[in-house]
């Protein structure tokens, strides 16, 4: 299949593996244990297992679609449904990225300005990160994916291991007894579980910019399949680590459970490990942005240069709006509604429907 | 904006040549230099003139070559009828007959003499009398990429001596070179070298494009030369590799990159190069390879401690206290006790005078050097302790710091990272462990962005070629590393074939 | 474009020099050691505080404030300081006996929610007043040498792993009771007298050292700790000195519905450094002898600890954790309920390893 941009611009189809991975682990990594574990208790990595293998189901069903379309989701959308509908579930799309993107861009300032910097104003810190982000972004996708790439694994080094050292205090009967809750419990935790994969569809926007987007397949399942392997490893680790009662107390387990990690030079890791968060937080929202301002291109023919710089204050502007922590949790909620509706039931009727259509129009691309 | 100025200034240069073809001219304009001579060869006035500069010319040459051939013996006139029969008589093969005013010029002023039949004769041959080596030194040890093992061997000013020395080692055809005339004034000799089946077409033709591009007046040295080819100017860090050493240079043709030389600069410039490159020692190659992959292990280790060093020191003093285990609490907090500065000056006060002992280090005659080098490190240093502007760990982590920086074989990138330690040392200061972390971004987001002739600039990292990583931050024994980093885009990738004769596994004592 | 991107940053370098916290290193005071006490229905703060001035002289010095509730303690503190007080290092938390029988969640949850607060703080409980032991120890010209005695024990003593977070986690597990270190004064010096039991957060009892190895050996299986023992033989007395005691410990739920019973094996590797005379150390037979004796001895000794923990409606060892995880139906109000009435069976198998290096 030949693709529709110029090769410089694209990357090759091993770079989804990172791809999928920054856009899964981001802010959620750092607190998921105490959203999925609220009804499934301690039986809750079930539902880790169970959601990653949703979510597998849905990467290849983007796959079949995006395949028929060889294209992303703007072209799609306006293939299915003509042109003004079409423009309108875009526009769906756009405000779909840059709300999620804004999510997790305003909890990492809160994390920071929890743990590091009580006192810091949250323009500060959003304004230095809004240029970096600008500057990522503008370097175009290839840069993104760069960022991607060491984002992915530079924390893996240095952070991941820190999980390790709280299995000193570990007591491994907090995960007993096994199945001890119900069908319907298990389920309910998944769909906790679901919102921290939110973020694996900008691969309908990034697809075009893939070599080989056929063979990038086995690519994206491998960044999925690792992304779930790490929630399922770090949520272990937090439950030998946490008593149950003691998991409802905290806010952000997985900092928690670090912050034990104690060597001869450094004690107290927590700084380290908030301030090298960013390197996985950056890439996250980038990509996201970087799909909002590219739909926003395509649907409305603007520069993404100009785009950019527009969203990138709206997000200024925004962030410092959202001030309380119940805002942002609010947000947070009335969005992972609706991530649920657009990942479990809209991407199914998409495949559903395309693959109608396309049999209708007889390939008619 | 460049274009349009060299545009204009070609025009120029076209409508001086149509207005004066004549010899004639030229002579009148040298003429006002004292050190130009002209006088007939023959006691004959008007005929068989010759015109050169006495200050470009070999002047034993001169004598033995011309003088003898129509002063001491008689010779006959009737042998030379044209301007052409003189290359029969002279004994020197560098000869060119030409009409063309503009190549009379440029050859005149390469240390060629002129040779005329008759007066406004417009023929006039051009005899190679120069003297290359006059003025230049002659010793070539390497001096800055000093190593202790391996060739001590280093390029000189004169051009032709570094092609020889490239030729010595690289015995073969297919080593290529091609000379660009650059500098408007200057009018210096580069030659673009490379090895032709092995450099990829694209690197030749984008370094020989981007050379033939540059407008300047003087070309002093490569390192200019670099500056005007880069692919970014807007970073710190160098994006085409200088070096002094044969050996390098000869390893990065054999490796498929493009090698730039200048007349009257002893460096040679390399690329495309990645950052990996800055960190390689040609030691490394003649050291066993666990001790070069050791070495450069450390090397690598001490640049990022170069950088990140006095700012993580700014962090934690700054913000982060409790990072501090406790047995060293004390003797950190007894350290800054007294000293009335916050930590950012503290750090940027010992930062500058290093720098300043570096700067001065370098200014100064070498003997002086050394003394002000010990002088200032440790009685600056000790007495700036003693005096409370500076805590005593401070001073250690500054001069380990210095001296972690030195460890970069390539003088270049240890600029740059001095230069980068500044920028972090702010954003610690102001944001903590945060701010480290944010400049590390910037930093990474700016090297992807980075390319050196086209090609990524952190190539074999991002993006990631597992086969190239062989010799990046470890050096693979020779039998791994076989192959030519394919990030090069070589057009063989075989190196040498080395013995695979399996080793049989068996059993010891078998 | 680049200028624009040039001013953006030099704007946010000029303005974010205000704003942020700073804490310099030496223009903080930390405080490492912190006491509560009641005292005539007020809270009584004894902060204990390193000065740094010269080279390898630590001077511990120490802010005392009285106030209504244990909020307001450090704010009044701050009041006194040179530089702002800050809790980022405090290392220890001590309360005094009339305080901690009061209970001492307010304190620990406060200390839990700042994150300037170290996992590995450690806390403990005063015999007396904490006042008492905390004014003692401003005499150890060492800084952070209180939660350093802890740790000691806990790595080559009796007492069993803890600090805050584990004081939190029992704190908050259904099925466990968290322990304290017991502080007491002997000869002015101060002394880890084993641990105190706490019910909640509240103080209930306190055991001593030797069960502390006990308890130990229920909790962490040891792996060090001394142990000192009277033993009464066909009314002989002699002594048995045991160090080094490697042992691992075992729980078997039996029964989980009704009144549990739950099985405890016990195995202990231990070496021998000093017995009574009576006993021959070169002779197998009586190698036997004592293992039969220590195995007796520890049996009873376990027992003991648990009907005396049964009898306060304490659970330190976590029965009810080893219930909880071998039950479907889990309800810990019940099991509170039939605690004391909780069966167990402990059997131990004491190994002599060697008896020293001389004979």
């Amino acid at each position: 299949m030949k693709s529709l941009l110029d090769e410089r611009h694209l990357v090759s189809s091993f770079y989804v593996f990172f791809l999928i991975y920054t856009n899964i682990i981001g802010i959620g990594i750092m607190s998921f244990q105490r959203d999925i574990t609220k009804d499934a208790g301690y039986d809750a990595w079930i539902s880790i297992i169970l959601s990653s293998i949703s979510i597998h189901i849905l990467v290849w069903m983007i796959y079949r679609i995006l395949g028929i379309a060889n294209n992303d989701i703007i072209h799609v959308h306006k293939f299915c449904f003509g042109k003004w509908i079409g423009a309108l579930f875009n526009i769906f799309v756009i405000f779909y990225f840059l709300i999620l993107a804004l999510i997790v861009f305003r909890v990492y300032i809160e994390v920071v300005q929890v743990w590091l910097f009580p006192l810091m104003k949250t323009w500060q810190i959003s304004l230095i990160l809004l240029v970096l982000i600008y500057y990522i972004v503008s370097g175009g996708f290839r840069v993104i994916t760069g960022m991607c790439f060491w984002g992915t694994i530079l924390p893996l080094i240095i952070l991941f291991p820190l999980n390790f050292f709280s299995l000193e205090f570990a007591d491994f009967h907090n995960l007993l007894p096994v199945f001890n809750h119900s069908l319907k419990e298990i389920v309910s935790s998944s769909k906790a579980m679901l919102f921290q994969y939110v973020g694996f569809e900008t691969l309908f926007m990034f697809y075009p910019f893939i070599k080989n987007p056929d063979r990038s397949q086995k690519w994206a399942h491998f960044g999925l399949l690792f992304s779930s392997l790490l929630y399922l490893i770090i949520a272990l680790i937090t439950f030998v680590f946490f008593s149950e009662g003691q998991l409802n107390h905290t806010i952000w387990p997985t900092l928690a459970q670090m912050k034990i990690a104690k060597f001869n030079l450094v004690e107290r890791v927590e700084f380290i490990v908030v301030s090298i968060w960013l390197l996985l937080i950056l890439p996250n929202v980038s990509v996201k942005i970087w799909a909002g301002c590219r739909a926003i291109k395509k649907v409305i023919n603007v520069k993404q240069r100009i785009s950019l710089v527009i969203v990138l204050v709206l997000f200024f502007i925004i962030s410092n709006v959202l001030k309380e922590r119940i805002q942002i949790e609010r947000l947070n909620e009335m969005y992972s509604n609706i991530a649920f509706y657009f990942v479990y039931l809209y991407i199914p009727f998409l495949f559903l429907y395309i693959h109608i259509k396309h049999k209708i129009t007889k390939g008619g691309f | 904006m460049f274009k349009k100025r060299r545009m204009r200034n070609n025009k120029d240069k076209q409508a001086v040549t149509e207005n004066s073809q004549d010899i004639g001219k030229l002579f009148a304009k040298v003429k006002k230099s004292s050190d130009f001579k002209q006088f007939p060869l023959t006691d004959e006035a008007g005929h068989l003139i010759i015109s050169y500069y006495n200050t470009l010319v070999d002047q034993q040459q001169l004598q033995l070559k011309i003088l003898m051939v129509f002063r001491e013996t008689p010779y006959e006139l009737d042998r030379l009828e044209k301007i052409d029969d003189i290359k029969k008589i002279i004994a020197i093969e560098d000869i060119v007959i030409t009409d063309n005013r503009k190549e009379a010029e440029s050859k005149l002023l390469k240390g060629y003499a002129i040779l005329q039949m008759k007066e406004n004769d417009q023929r006039v041959a051009l005899i190679h009398l120069s003297n290359d080596k006059a003025g230049l030194r002659e010793q070539n040890n390497v001096e800055n990429e000093f190593s202790v093992v391996g060739p001590q061997i280093g390029f000189l000013e004169n051009i032709d001596v570094n092609i020889h020395l490239l030729r010595q080692q690289i015995n073969t055809t297919d080593l290529i070179t091609k000379e660009v005339n650059i500098g408007s004034t200057s009018n210096t000799r580069v030659i673009i070298a490379h090895i032709d089946g092995i450099t990829s077409e694209q690197h030749v033709n984008t370094m020989t494009q981007r050379l033939q591009n540059i407008d300047f007046d003087v070309i002093f040295d490569t390192s200019q030369l670099h500056q005007f080819i880069e692919d970014n100017s807007l970073t710190p860090f160098p994006l085409l590799l200088p070096t002094e050493r044969v050996d390098r240079a000869v390893q990065a043709l054999i490796n498929g990159q493009v090698a730039v030389l200048s007349s009257g600069s002893p460096y040679v410039v390399t690329g495309p190069s990645t950052i990996i490159d800055y960190f390689i020692s040609p030691e490394d190659y003649f050291l066993p390879w666990i001790l070069g992959s050791f070495f450069r292990f450390i090397r690598v280790c001490s640049v990022l401690f170069s950088i990140f060093g006095t700012s993580i020191y700014i962090a934690v003093i700054t913000y982060h206290y409790e990072m501090i285990p406790n047995d060293l609490f004390g003797s950190l907090s007894i350290s800054r006790y007294n000293v009335p500065f916050p930590p950012v000056l503290e750090v940027i006060f010992l930062e500058l005078t290093i720098e300043l002992l570096r700067e001065a280090g370098v200014r100064l005659p070498t003997k002086v050097g050394q003394t002000l080098g010990i002088v200032g490190g440790i009685v600056i240093g000790q007495a700036s302790v003693e005096a409370s502007l500076t805590s005593n760990v401070l001073l250690i982590i500054v001069a380990l710091s210095a001296l972690a920086s030195f460890t970069t074989p390539i003088y270049k990138m240890s600029n740059t990272i001095r230069f980068l330690r500044f920028p972090l040392i702010l954003f610690a200061s102001i944001w903590g462990g945060l701010g480290i972390v944010i400049g590390i971004a910037f930093l990474i987001i700016h090297l992807t962005r980075l390319e050196s002739l086209g090609t990524p600039y952190t190539v074999p990292f991002y993006p990631f070629r597992p086969e190239d990583l062989k010799d990046s931050l470890i050096r693979s024994s020779y039998s791994k590393t076989s192959k030519r980093p394919n990030y090069l885009r070589p057009k063989s990738i075989w190196r040498y074939h080395p013995h695979n004769h399996k080793k049989k596994k068996s059993d010891f004592d078998e | 474009m680049k200028l624009c991107f040039l001013l953006t940053f030099s704007l946010t370098f000029l303005l974010s020099g205000c704003g942020i916290h700073e804490r310099i290193i030496d223009e903080v005071q930390i405080i490492e050691s912190l006491g509560y006490d009641r005292e005539e229905g007020k809270v009584k703060g004894i902060a204990i505080y390193p000065t740094f001035a010269e080279k390898g002289n630590v001077k511990l010095k120490i802010y005392k404030t009285v106030s209504d509730s244990y909020e307001d303690i450090i704010p009044r503190m701050n009041a006194k300081s040179a530089y702002p007080i800050e809790t980022g290092k405090l290392d220890f938390v001590l309360f005094g006996k009339e305080y901690a029988t009061q209970g001492i969640e307010d304190v620990i949850t406060n200390f839990a929610r700042n994150p300037n607060t170290a996992s590995r703080m450690q806390l403990g409980i005063a015999e007396n007043k904490a006042e008492d032991i905390l004014q003692a120890s401003k005499h150890v010209n060492l800084s952070f040498h209180l939660s350093e005695k802890i740790n000691q024990n806990i790595e080559s003593g009796n007492l069993p792993k803890m600090n805050l977070h584990m004081f939190l986690n029992n704190f908050h597990q259904e099925g466990r009771d968290p322990i304290l270190p017991y502080f007491i004064l002997e000869e002015n010096q101060i002394k880890i007298d084993g641990l105190a039991l706490l019910k909640n957060d509240k103080y209930i009892h306190h055991i001593n050292l030797r069960q502390s190895l006990i308890l130990k050996t229920l909790i962490d299986g040891s792996q060090n700790g001394q142990y000192k023992t009277k033993i009464t033989q066909n009314k002989k007395k002699g002594f048995i000195l045991l160090k080094n005691m490697d042992a691992k410990t075992t729980y078997t739920v039996e029964k989980s519905e009704g009144i549990p019973s739950i099985f405890i094996d016990i195995t202990i590797h231990g070496e021998i450094e000093k017995a009574s005379s009576r006993f021959d150390l070169k002779k197998d037979k009586d190698i036997v002898k004592l293992e039969r004796i220590l195995n007796e001895h520890f049996k009873e000794e376990v027992q003991r600890l648990i009907s005396l923990a049964q009898g306060y409606n304490v659970d330190p060892i976590g029965l009810g954790e080893k219930v909880r995880a071998n039950s479907n139906k889990w309800d810990y109000q019940r099991f509170m309920d039939i605690y004391p009435k909780v069966k167990t069976t402990v059997h131990t198998n004491f190994q002599i390893l060697n008896t020293g290096i001389e004979e």
